[in-house]
């Protein structure tokens, strides 16, 4: 590395701890965590980052990973999440997190068996501002608010059976990629401004259902001036 | 151009002419305008800026309004467009980062954070981030002059307490 300090003072010790906290949160919660070895100043700064960048493949076991999910998600403004355990490991967690008022949530299941359950429930995200998720479902819910959403990106996402509303009044772009889709009765609201990626397919049973469901959601959005 | 100038006066007592479009990317500074605290003819001291990195702020503030400006005009420009400018502007902050060194970078953070200009914040903070990435302890220990104060047993206790990290 040609950048080191010249002088061989440590000067980056010397920066405020907000300030080294947020260039902390530029890295996966492993790098985070192994910066405590350094000296006695980095022991406990990687607790106080408020993004927890999380790879269940960097753990001897997904039990682990969850335990130490659980113990250091308190006021996180940013989650991330990947994973590929089938087992519902990180469920407490993902409550906790939403409860705590989490505004960026990114679940990415690396095992594509749809099985880690999302539980999103109507009071408790009015922090959310992006929603990425991967592999999931989604657990039962009959409304969801939204309020403060702006970025929805959903791939191989499993929607509860019955009909759906999701109050998304600031969503402003909306990403929907599926190539088995098994179900989508989805009412939704959006800005005027939203910009939409759609990348669907059915299953051949549902074709007809669906694909209708999904024709009335792009076609709602075409009476707003909008970008496809 | 048209805009309006402000004076900023650095802490060894340079004085730099800015555009105010570009001043305000500091949010410190954007609400002195609002108060109308600034005197057209007085400059603003800056106390904890030196002149050497008011002139890197002024550089970064100067480059970023001028693409602001190109967004509002080509509102319609095609997503090629829009990925070419994008391009160009992490190329230029790419060599903008790359032309200066460990020890000036913090000064520019200590001012980008006295300032409360985010973008530059998150700019330099990303790349002293990258310099910790993909290291061990040790390379990172060497690159900022970081003393290792813990004693062999107190770093061994430490790696143990979350030996997944340290994979």
């Amino acid at each position: 590395m040609k950048k080191q300090t010249s002088s061989g003072e440590d000067r980056i010790s010397l920066l405020p701890e907000s300030v080294l906290c947020h260039i902390l949160s530029f890295l996966t919660t492993e790098e985070t965590v192994w910066t405590s070895v350094l000296s006695s100043r980095w022991r406990n700064l990687w607790k106080w980052v408020p993004t927890l960048d999380l790879n269940r493949f960097s753990f001897p076991n997904g039990k682990a990973s969850a335990d130490f999910t659980y113990k250091f998600l308190n006021f996180l403004s940013e989650f991330k999440l990947t994973t590929g355990n089938y087992v519902s490991l990180y469920e407490p967690c993902l409550r906790r997190v939403i409860k705590n008022k989490v505004q960026h949530l990114q679940v990415d299941n690396k095992l594509g068996l749809r099985n880690i359950k999302i539980p999103l429930t109507s009071s408790l995200c009015e922090a959310l501002v992006s929603l990425k998720l991967h592999c999931v479902k989604l657990k039962g819910f009959k409304s969801l608010s939204l309020p403060c959403l702006k970025t929805m990106y959903l791939e191989d996402v499993i929607f509860p059976k019955l009909q759906v509303m999701i109050d998304s009044p600031r969503l402003e772009y909306l990403t929907l990629i599926d190539y088995e889709v098994e179900s989508f009765n989805i009412k939704m609201s959006m800005s005027d401004s939203i910009k939409v990626d759609i990348d669907v397919d059915f299953e051949p049973e549902n074709h007809m259902t669906y694909q209708k469901e999904i024709l009335s959601i792009i076609f709602s959005i075409l009476f707003q001036p909008l970008e496809i | 151009m048209s805009s309006n100038m402000i004076m900023l006066k650095s802490s060894d007592g340079a004085s730099f002419e800015i555009e105010e479009a570009a001043a305000r990317k500091s949010k410190i500074i954007a609400n002195m305008i609002e108060v109308e605290c600034v005197d057209e003819d007085k400059a603003i001291p800056l106390q904890n800026v030196t002149g050497n990195i008011l002139a890197l702020v002024i550089e970064y503030c100067n480059k970023h309004i001028v693409d602001d400006d190109d967004d509002v005009a080509t509102e319609e420009a095609s997503e090629e467009e829009e990925e070419a400018k994008k391009k160009k502007v992490d190329d230029w902050e790419a060599e903008f980062m790359n032309s200066m060194s460990l020890e000036t970078m913090f000064e520019l953070l200590l001012a980008a954070n006295y300032l409360n200009i985010k973008s530059l914040i998150d700019l330099v903070c990303q790349t002293i981030a990258n310099n910790i990435k993909d290291k061990t302890p040790e390379e990172v220990r060497k690159i900022f002059s970081i003393e290792n104060d813990f004693t062999p047993e107190e770093e061994e206790e430490i790696r143990k307490e979350n030996a997944w990290a340290f994979g």
